[in-house]
């Protein structure tokens, strides 16, 4: 039932198609004008006109996309989707950014998992703090609520690839929105990406570009450098293909006079790794905000033995 | 051998004689990464110990009380909460007060400055300011003086709070980029405005006091990273003595005992990472003419010395030489009297007039009071200063020297035994000789038509050896003119081509032009040129002739040159040295090689500062003067011993000394950067020995890769913070106050 009504609601809104031709070609796009002897398919960077006695299939793609479930790996979801106009997508997934509120930063983040409660935000967002608050958005009939959980748990953390795993723990199950984490190898240069956040604390502000560069080295890391304008807020929150998949994490930009259109995402294959191996990144109570563990100094005994030790190497 | 060692081995606390060294547990105190500052005294006067320190990213100075043991046996008042699911929960042996700051604190010390019991805290912050905070009731803490310094940033280490004076109160000293200032403390338990004393060691990193059993109170002066980092300011009352500068090797950290047996510094050194003790030996160098290193008496740089302005001679009238410096920008001569000690003391300013810069010493008007001539160009005046029992009044104007004088010297040209006045002046780029007989008019001129350049000196010299003191005129370019003395108020002027001297005078040092009496009685002039000195005279033909060569080696570049009993002493810019060189057989050798604090020497001017102790020198620079005393005692910072962590890879770094073993001996914590360790150390009891680590430990584990602020122990201290009357370790690590209670 609910898959229905997606399907309708995508049809309408005029979806993407498969048109075959005779030989076995086929393409790929969104129809944005038909005419009784021709279709107007959007390919993504240009629109191409194509006469109807030409096709010998039409069939539209969400079907089978639509059909195709999500699927869970981990603590995460991947799905593979349709391309879709951005103001659809952001409909579909902005519910799932979110506002992470420290006491001294506000960042942004998006919900992996809705049953969970799990969220992903940078780590330098949390940095040295420990009382954590994040506002989801949610949309009821045409208008937006903001929901302040307060309960909010960090789960891991890895400094070096500026990232953190956080665990609403004070929301009822599935009322959360969440998104599909996507796949790196998919995205090219050139590629349309947009992104969600929260800059200047402006919530749920999209802003839309491409990707610059895939490999773009920074600090032993590789990332991903995209025009999609970023600014102070947006850290954290994702960046979406143009099918609605997370790609990245918007981490940072260029700053400077004269300076324009270059922005950081972290890649999602290392939020991947990130959220599979994420007892290996556990956040320690002990050391909350520094990745540290404090061992026990030694006592009386084990320092005499210890100096017992020294003793008997320097005799030797 | 093997007997040997065995020896020396048993000679060292061993590990079966060491008392045990051992902590009780791990306690974690929520900080800051920028957390600094960290300090410990009994701030609430309860006779427990405290900690503090600054977190500037919360603005705020946090104070951690010890809590009473009948309060930690209470019950917490409030269970942890769940919604603090990311908090951490300090240990309940402190109370948390936090002090709120309008400001960043860059240096601060905890203090009982009015000896109530009470510790206060005295910050140095940005905007520049130092605050002296006092608890008032409660939590509740104040400002109770404040002071506007010149630089609000500066290190960690640039504030210190010790008896400076010996009066028994508290005093605060303050480091700042050329220059301490002393806060000296008054009656009830109040900070004196400061008084400034310029340091030769520029942009130092820290500053520290130390009484050591043998030798006098001194506040040290190091920077870490530099050869000659180490700077030693003797205290006389309230005041800082001259600065000797040691070599102490590029030192990474410091840690400077205020109670030692000597002057002592435990260092990590910057290239080797080993922990040494250098203390401060003297020692008697056989082919030593002066004592080592040379006493600096910095200046104010920004208002600078005169280039000229330095001069010695008696002004009070004990018997011993005292220094007068020109100061032209102050419009000032500051008066150094040498004290009976040899040592210098803080000068006594007076006004002159604007832009002296040149000053002569002597009685001139035989009223057995000291004068003081003064030439301002500036103000186109000729001057005499009289020393008025514990000041110099201002100059009184000498009329009959025309035009702009540039230079003067008071002789006797004339008359024998009668003290005449000589000026060189200038009018229109035309310059003049102008002599007044027994310093009245009028004046006999003599025409210098031969200079080109500004003359800057004028000395009297019989350079012809005819009994009849001439005049030698210096240009600012090193050229000379000579004014012979031809007897009967008679003179007769000579330029450089006259008297065969352009091109043997040609690359000589302008500054480096003085007059001597050479051993054989004859008087010359000294000159530095390139790598050779001269003693210059005239001979009957009055032409130029080199009396003396003197060669210091082929890899110097000489600056200034003076004559000093036996021997020859020059400034060599190449090494930054005074060369003492003594003729022995047939050759100028060099005796000794004493390192100047700068290579910026001006001249070199022997000196008769003592009754019956021979020459000494006086050299001047841009940053001050210098003074060398004959004698054979040189004082060395040595290394006493070194030690070096046997852990591959280990990097020694932060160093705190106290009882860590209850024995009543003096250990030594080390933190192992690289490894994240700590090493406990037991200092050799005996001379020649080795420190024998007593423990060595990891001190956490790291998850991530990358570093950022924070990531190394960067402060230490060792103190009671248990109240067991056991020293304690605590620590700043990451975001973390560690502390580390004895057991």
């Amino acid at each position: 039932m609910k898959i229905a009504i997606l399907t309708l609601c995508l049809l309408a809104l005029g979806g993407e198609e498969v048109l075959k031709f005779d030989g076995g070609a086929e393409i790929r796009g969104r129809i944005v004008k038909e005419t009784p002897d021709a279709l107007f398919v959007d390919l993504g960077y240009t629109v191409v006109e194509v006469p109807k006695k030409q096709i010998r299939e039409r069939a539209p793609v969400l079907e089978a996309a639509a059909q195709a479930a999500a699927e869970q790996k981990s603590i995460f979801f991947t799905k593979a989707l349709p391309r879709a106009p951005i103001q659809d997508l952001v409909e579909q997934f902005g519910q799932a950014v979110v506002l992470v509120k420290t006491s001294s930063a506000l960042g942004s983040g998006f919900i992996i998992n809705d049953q969970e409660g799990y969220a992903v935000t940078n780590f330098h967002v949390i940095e040295g703090e420990t009382k954590l608050k994040i506002t989801v958005f949610k949309k009821i009939g045409n208008e937006f609520k903001n929901v302040v959980y307060e309960k909010v748990k960090i789960v891991a953390i890895s400094p070096f690839f500026d990232l953190a795993l956080l665990k609403i723990e004070d929301t009822d199950r599935g009322e959360l929105g969440k998104v599909y984490l996507g796949d790196i190898a998919d995205l090219a240069r050139g590629d349309r990406v947009f992104a969600v956040g929260n800059p200047l604390g402006l919530s749920r502000s999209v802003t839309e570009g491409i990707v610059s560069t895939r490999y773009r080295e920074q600090e032993g890391k590789v990332v991903i450098q995209t025009t999609a304008p970023i600014n102070p807020g947006n850290s954290g929150g994702p960046l979406f293909n143009d099918r609605g998949e997370v790609v990245g994490v918007t981490s940072s930009k260029l700053m400077g006079f004269g300076i324009e259109g270059i922005g950081f995402a972290i890649p999602v294959n290392y939020v991947i790794d990130f959220l599979v191996n994420r007892e290996a990144f556990a956040y320690d109570k002990e050391a909350p905000d520094s990745g540290v563990r404090y061992y026990p100094p030694p006592g009386k005994k084990r320092g005499q033995d210890q100096a017992r030790e020294e003793s008997g190497d320097a005799d030797e | 051998m093997t007997g040997l060692l065995y020896f020396l081995l048993l000679a060292l606390p061993g590990g079966d004689d060491l008392a045990p060294f051992g902590f009780s547990g791990l306690e974690l105190y929520k900080a800051s990464t920028r957390a600094q500052c960290l300090v410990t005294a009994d701030f609430d006067g309860d006779g427990r110990r405290d900690f503090a320190f600054t977190n500037n990213e919360r603005s705020r100075i946090e104070i951690f009380l010890q809590k009473s043991p009948e309060e930690l046996a209470k019950p917490p008042d409030k269970p942890a909460q769940y919604d603090d699911v990311n908090e951490i929960h300090d240990d309940a042996r402190f109370q948390k007060v936090l002090i709120p700051l309008e400001s960043t604190v860059h240096a601060m010390v905890a203090v009982d400055l009015d000896g109530d019991g009470s510790a206060e805290l005295v910050t140095r912050s940005d905007p520049p300011r130092l605050e002296v905070w006092k608890r008032e009731a409660g939590d509740v803490w104040a400002v109770t003086q404040r002071f506007k310094i010149k630089e609000g940033a500066g290190p960690r280490q640039s504030l210190l709070a010790a008896d400076l004076n010996g009066d028994g109160r508290i005093d605060i000293a303050l480091l700042e980029k050329e220059a301490v200032q002393l806060y000296c403390q008054g009656e009830e338990g109040r900070l004196k405005p400061p008084e400034e004393f310029p340091t030769g060691l520029r942009d130092a990193t820290g500053i520290a006091f130390t009484r050591p059993a043998e030798g006098t109170a001194a506040l040290v002066l190091y920077r870490l990273g530099e050869e000659n980092g180490l700077a030693v300011r003797p205290l006389l009352g309230s005041a800082l003595g001259p600065e000797w500068v040691f070599r102490s090797g590029k030192m990474e950290t410091v840690l400077i005992p205020e109670r030692s047996e000597r002057l002592s510094v435990y260092t990590v050194m910057r290239v080797s990472d080993r922990l040494h003790l250098k203390t401060l030996v003297p020692k008697a160098e056989a082919d030593a003419v002066f004592e080592a290193p040379l006493s600096l008496y910095p200046v104010v740089a920004e208002r600078g010395i005169a280039e000229r302005g330095v001069v010695a001679g008696d002004v009070d009238g004990d018997g011993r030489g005292d220094i007068v410096v020109a100061r032209p920008s102050a419009s000032a001569l500051e008066v150094y009297l040498q004290d009976a000690d040899g040592l210098f003391r803080a000068p006594r300013t007076s006004s002159t007039f604007a832009g002296t810069a040149h000053a002569e010493v002597g009685d001139f008007d035989g009223d057995g009071k000291t004068d003081v001539l003064v030439v301002s160009s500036e103000e186109q005046v000729v001057g005499v200063a009289t020393w008025e029992g514990d000041h110099l009044t201002f100059p009184r104007r000498v009329d009959g020297i025309p035009d702009k004088p540039h230079a003067a010297v008071a002789a006797a040209l004339i008359e024998p035994g009668r003290t005449d006045l000589a000026g060189v002046t200038e009018a229109g780029r035309k310059y003049a000789l102008a002599v007044l007989p027994g310093w009245k008019e009028p004046a006999v001129t003599v025409a210098l038509p031969f200079l080109d350049n500004r003359p800057t000196r004028l000395l009297a010299v019989d350079i012809d050896a005819d009994g009849d003191l001439d005049l030698a005129v210096i240009t600012e370019r090193g050229d000379m003119g000579l004014v012979l003395n031809e007897g009967s108020g008679n003179f007769t002027a000579l330029g450089s081509e006259a008297f065969g001297g352009k091109w043997l005078l040609q690359d000589v040092d302008p500054n480096s032009y003085t007059t001597t009496t050479l051993p054989g009685g004859r008087a010359a002039i000294l000159v530095a040129k390139k790598t050779i000195g001269r003693a210059i005279g005239l001979d009957e033909n009055r032409k130029l002739v080199v009396v003396e060569q003197i060669s210091a080696g082929d890899n110097v570049k000489l600056l200034g040159i003076a004559w000093s009993g036996e021997e020859v002493v020059v400034a060599d810019e190449k090494t930054g040295s005074l060369l003492v060189l003594r003729r022995r057989d047939g050759e100028w050798k060099r005796v000794q090689e004493i390192e100047l604090p700068s290579n910026v020497v001006r001249s070199v001017r022997a000196a008769a500062l003592r009754p019956g102790g021979g020459m000494d020198l006086v050299v001047s620079e841009k940053s001050g003067f210098l003074v060398a005393r004959r004698g054979r005692q040189e004082l060395r910072l040595e290394s006493r011993w070194s030690y070096e962590s046997d852990v591959k890879g280990s990097k020694l770094r932060v160093i705190a000394a106290g009882d860590l073993n209850a024995d009543g001996r003096l250990d030594l914590a080390v933190t192992d950067v690289e490894k994240r360790a700590l090493e406990l150390l037991v200092p050799p009891a005996a001379a020649g020995g080795t420190p024998v680590r007593a423990l060595r430990f990891e001190i956490y584990e790291e998850k991530r890769e990358g570093r950022r602020g924070g990531s190394y122990v960067r402060e230490m201290e060792v103190a009671d913070l248990t109240g067991d009357k056991k020293d304690d370790l605590v620590f700043l690590l990451h975001d973390r106050v560690v502390l580390y209670p004895q057991e």
